[in-house]
């Protein structure tokens, strides 16, 4: 009996508890950017991370005294702190449009934090619709919206990552399609903005027919239409940091994950130094009508 | 970082194991020289009462430590016998001890087939003999078990349950009251081997992963290799979890009919004039209760499970004995929620499996087996007119020969191959249109061959070595096995076991709900997972018959392969980009105090454990570092009591205690706002939250009281019935599953509780055996 408890007291010696310690999240650094191919400079915003049990108000949140830099090649744009927005950066010097396949780096910097926050994203290349047909459809017909859309991509990716969003322009209740308008009657919190506009989950080039010249068959799902009526629809070409982003949102929400319940994965990081989003995207879009299907 | 031990000290391991493998091998050849002059005995064990083989009975020659425990066929051999006349004694727990005299000749082989009678009287004694249990408990270094009997009387939720009855055992672990999985010594699930009649299971799951597979009415043995298991078995990092069907009652016909609050059950038994068969039914039988809920939006519209299992026994000659068993099980459920939206999921396993025993000689035993196993997962989804699609199989033919041979006393050798074609497609499906199709069609083989060798009485040394070659990405594995026993005294023996094991597969499973599990394999540029396990135990028969098992592990886990979770689908990837790697370690240390006879029986199952993984993709912390982080399955503590009371012939209590550590999960301390992605994913504003890492928190510790009583009775000699009843979490002990965290509008956190079954869950049965 002693050779057991002396036995049994040497093996559970052996087996000592983990001293993995873990990181205290301090007062970090949240920045977003999101630049669009072809368009002007949007405005970034530079705020603190919200701790539990803080406010989460934006503007209580915000930093107002950092600098923050964007630059490609040769060109450096300074964005200047808004003085009406706190947290917001806005570029005011000469127009400059976001390049569609160049590199842009982010350098921010907050005084009284140490660590310097940097970022680099590789705008896809232009992404346009040659083709979309029909221009208007009975929902839930065989005559489904095909696109054919040269794909962009940033010099980083193997291979596009797309979002389809649809933003419908005749918002009324009675154009609601059947599924939304028994989403909208079971839940009282939602309105109709909410249905308004409705985006995709992330959607790779592997998923369309590809065709030699390299452009893609794209065939436009019905689950993206919430109303009846004109809708406007986005095709987005996500460059790598937007799309782990997004991957990244949808898992901590639970979606097609393989982690257990509970488990709950930090984002893919996109900056060096601070929480958000440096991306970009490229994106064309087109118009299409559907018609409620005949009774 | 985790796994202290480095690459070249796991080379280092694999050396020394490889040598000991060669020396073993030629001392074999030696010792069977000296085989010629001296005398053998075999046969088979069977169960008076009904036939069947019995499984791991032992075998003694009386006056010597010389002895044989039977395989899975029942059969034992002991060789190298010196010549003269001797008691031999065979004992199984349950089982009346029997002992033959045999003279033996100089080289005279005997066979000796024993009927063992069932000691029905053992149930109502208080005492067994110490020495009873130390003849009948084998208790192999890293084995579990647990009788068919205990797990049909144990307080389980709605059925008896073989996966939730061996999460009671040391070192394996519960992920929740939701979940049958088996979570061994740090493994998930898709680290043990499971087999039924030899046969793989690939989703041995029912209701989405709350039961297991197996009907408890047509299994006849339970055995749980928890970790260092022998060269014939191979192809998982962790353990084996090895099943047979009872061949069926070779003296008379004999039939079972169940009622239960979830499921139904028949089953029937019986002999032919050459052998015998066996078939077991079970369906759910909820329909009725589903017509009544129909109005609630979340009940499904229709939901049912089912499965069959049947054998048939042909025994064509004393020394050939072929069997045919077959095994198939489905699920099936479709719901609807709001118009326009309908789900369909229907999966299942089917297995056949053609077997022929044959004895060659008293000193040479083999078994052929032809199986098939065929898992299909179809989910389907229609959302406002777009149909989404999965067409998951798995499809693998295998052959399977092994042999034993006892060339003297001093030497047991086992080997053979297990060859096979698996083949897994994987297809998806986006309104209407193929999205993503991978087949991982792999002819794979293996060999093993080991050498059990008794230097002296109390010395026993086992080293084996399994070979495998796997056709995806042209992957050959030797994979040495080593283990040693020594018997410190009458009551006490020492065992030691090492080695390294080797797994192909991966398991893409959610631990919510098994219905969608896929497997995918390594292949080009995705190396197999392989690990080493070093075990030590001690095995001791305290007074009473009171027995006191120990053992201590150390395994690491290494090029693990898992789905990438934070790939954007599966389209358009090389093979490699759909996996995140790896590694993981797990250590821990087992106790189990048991008294398995007498009217009060049970066991106090304690586990003191720690397991961790390292994946730099999966686990960042707040400053992007990569961390290591423990599953969900890590408990530093785990504690069960299964305790059994015979009050009378008539009644009997039942009680199982669980404790354990709380369960890690991810506890967000900060979040944060992005909102300028309204025309990129749809919503206004997109939240994520911040940890400082994966799993770094706690729930509070889980703990749960079941009590069940069992009325047994007869019918006017047409039947025996059985009554049970039951209450599963009597105390209403509401222990968490896990927090769901959500960032409301206002941009505050709040978190809530999810519980696992919160409040006393009564089970009722009735059996009719007849």
């Amino acid at each position: 009996m002693w050779r057991q408890i002396l036995f049994t007291g040497l093996l559970l010696s052996l087996v000592a508890c983990d001293s993995t310690d873990f990181s205290v999240l301090d007062n970090e650094t949240v920045v977003e950017l999101m630049l669009i191919a072809n368009e002007p400079v949007p405005p970034a915003r530079v705020s603190k991370i919200v701790l539990v049990n803080q406010s989460s108000d934006f503007e209580e949140r915000a930093i107002t005294n950092a600098e923050v830099v964007l630059s490609t090649g040769s060109t450096s744009l300074l964005l200047e702190a808004s003085t009406n927005k706190p947290g917001a950066y806005q570029y005011l010097g000469p127009e400059h449009i976001i390049q569609p396949g160049a590199r842009y780096d982010l350098k921010v910097t907050v005084p009284g934090v140490a660590s310097l926050i940097t970022g680099t994203t590789n705008v896809p290349t232009v992404v346009k619709i040659l083709s979309a047909s029909p221009e208007a459809g009975t929902y839930l017909s065989d005559e489904q919206l095909t696109l054919i859309v040269t794909p962009g991509r940033g010099s980083d990716q193997t291979q596009s990552s797309f979002t389809l969003v649809t933003e419908a322009l005749d918002v009324q209740e009675d154009l609601l399609v059947p599924t939304a308008a028994g989403f909208l009657e079971d839940d009282d919190e939602l309105t109709l903005e909410d249905f308004r506009i409705n985006g995709s989950p992330i959607i790779t080039e592997g998923n369309f027919f590809k065709f030699s010249d390299g452009t893609i068959r794209l065939v436009y799902p019905w689950i993206g239409v919430n109303f009846y009526g004109r809708n406007v629809i986005y095709v987005n070409s996500l460059d790598r940091n937007l799309s782990d982003f997004i991957r990244s949102a949808e898992l901590q929400q639970g979606g097609n994950s393989t982690f257990g319940p509970g488990v709950i994965p930090n984002a893919i990081p996109t900056l060096s130094g601070a929480h958000g989003l440096f991306g970009s995207l490229a994106r064309d879009k087109t118009q299409f009508t559907v018609f409620p299907p005949r009774e | 970082m985790i796994g202290t031990v480095t690459t070249s000290s796991s080379r280092y391991t694999l050396s020394v194991v490889a040598k000991i493998t060669f020396l073993f091998g030629f001392g074999f050849f030696v010792a069977s020289a000296h085989s010629q002059e001296l005398a053998a005995l075999d046969g088979f064990i069977t169960d008076a009462s009904n036939g069947e083989t019995l499984i791991s009975a032992n075998v003694i020659l009386e006056g010597t430590l010389r002895g044989a425990t039977s395989n899975l066929s029942g059969y034992y051999a002991i060789s190298g016998i010196e010549p003269g006349t001797y008691t031999v004694r065979y004992s199984y727990i349950g089982f009346d001890t029997a002992t033959r005299e045999v003279t033996f000749a100089a080289g005279e082989s005997v066979r000796l087939d024993v009927e063992l009678a069932t000691a029905q009287e053992l149930l109502d004694v208080l005492e067994v003999s110490a020495d009873r249990i130390t003849e009948e408990e084998q208790r192999l270094i890293g084995v579990g078990q647990i009788s068919v009997a205990t797990i049909q009387k144990l307080p389980q939720v709605f059925e008896p349950d073989v996966f939730r009855s061996l999460q009671l055992l040391p070192g394996v672990a519960q992920s929740s009251d939701y979940s049958s999985g088996l979570y061994i010594r740090g493994g998930d699930p898709g680290q043990t081997l499971i087999l039924l009649d030899r046969t793989k299971i690939y989703n041995p799951s029912h209701v989405f992963g709350f039961f297991s597979t197996f009907n408890t009415d047509a299994i006849k043995d339970v055995r749980l290799y928890k970790g260092g298991f022998p060269a014939n078995y191979g192809g998982v990092l962790g353990s084996v979890l090895d099943i047979q069907n009872k061949d069926g009652n070779r003296r008379e016909t004999h039939g079972k009919l169940s009622v239960g609050l979830l499921a139904s059950r028949a089953f029937a038994e019986g002999p032919y004039s050459r052998g015998s068969w066996m078939v077991a039914v079970r369906r759910s039988t909820l329909e009725p209760i589903l017509g009544v809920l129909q109005n609630i939006n979340a009940v499904p519209r229709a939901f049912y499970f089912y499965d069959f299992n049947g054998k048939v026994n042909l025994d064509a000659s004393p020394n050939d004995k072929l069997s045919l068993s077959f095994y198939t099980g489905s699920d099936y459920l479709r719901s609807t929620f709001t118009e326009g939206i309908e789900i369909k999921l229907r999966y299942g396993n089917r297995t056949v499996a053609g077997s022929w025993t044959h004895l060659w000689s008293n000193q040479f035993f083999s078994n052929v087996t032809v199986t098939t196993s065929w898992y299909e997962s179809m989910p389907r989804a229609t959302f406002s007119g777009t149909n989404f699609k999965q067409i998951n199989r798995v499809a693998e033919t295998s052959l399977r020969a092994d042999f034993e041979y006892y060339p003297g006393p001093k030497h047991d050798l086992t080997g053979g191959i297990w060859a096979g074609i698996f083949d897994a497609p994987l297809t998806n499906f986006f309104d209407d249109r193929e999205v993503f199709n991978t087949r991982n069609r792999v002819e794979h083989a293996s060999f093993y061959l080991q050498d059990t060798y008794h230097p002296t009485e109390n010395w026993s040394i086992s080293a084996g070595l399994r070979g495998t070659y796997y056709g995806y990405g042209d992957h050959f594995t030797l994979a040495p096995r080593f283990s040693l026993e020594r018997q410190l005294g009458a009551d006490v023996r020492f065992q030691a076991s090492a080695g390294r094991y080797y797994q192909f597969l991966t398991l893409i499973t959610n631990e919510v709900f098994s219905g969608f599990d896929f497997w995918l394999t390594s292949g080009e540029g995705v190396k197999p997972a392989y690990g080493d396990q070093f075990i030590l135990g001690l095995k001791t028969n305290l007074s009473r018959g009171i027995t006191l098992d120990t053992e201590v592990y150390y395994r690491t886990m290494r090029q693990l392969f898992v789905l990438d979770p934070f790939s954007n689908g599966l389209a358009g990837l090389e093979y490699s980009e759909l996996f995140a790697f790896g590694e993981g370690m797990a250590r821990g240390a087992e106790m189990q105090l048991s008294r398995q006879e007498g009217r009060i029986n049970g066991f106090i199952a304690y586990t003191l454990a720690h397991t961790n993984r390292y994946y730099p993709r999966l686990n960042q912390d707040a400053f992007r570092e990569p961390r290591n982080f423990v599953p969900r399955n890590d408990r530093l503590h785990d504690l069960n009591i299964v305790g059994q009371w015979r009050i009378s012939r008539r009644w009997e209590l039942g009680a199982v205690f669980t404790y354990a550590t709380g369960q890690a999960y991810t506890r967000p301390e900060a979040s944060y706002t992005i909102y300028g992605t309204k025309r990129v994913n749809g919503f206004d504003q997109t939240d994520l939250l911040v940890s400082p890492g994966l799993n770094q928190a706690r729930l509070p510790a889980y703990h749960r009281l079941d009590l069940g009583v069992t009325w047994t009775g007869s019918l006017k000699r047409f039947a025996d019935y059985t009554l049970q009843i039951q209450v599963i979490n009597v105390y209403s002990r509401s222990n968490t599953w896990f927090i769901f965290n959500e960032i409301e509008d206002d941009g505050t956190l709040s978190r809530s509780t999810i519980p696992q079954i919160p409040i006393p869950l009564p089970n009722l049965s009735f059996t009719l055996d007849f």
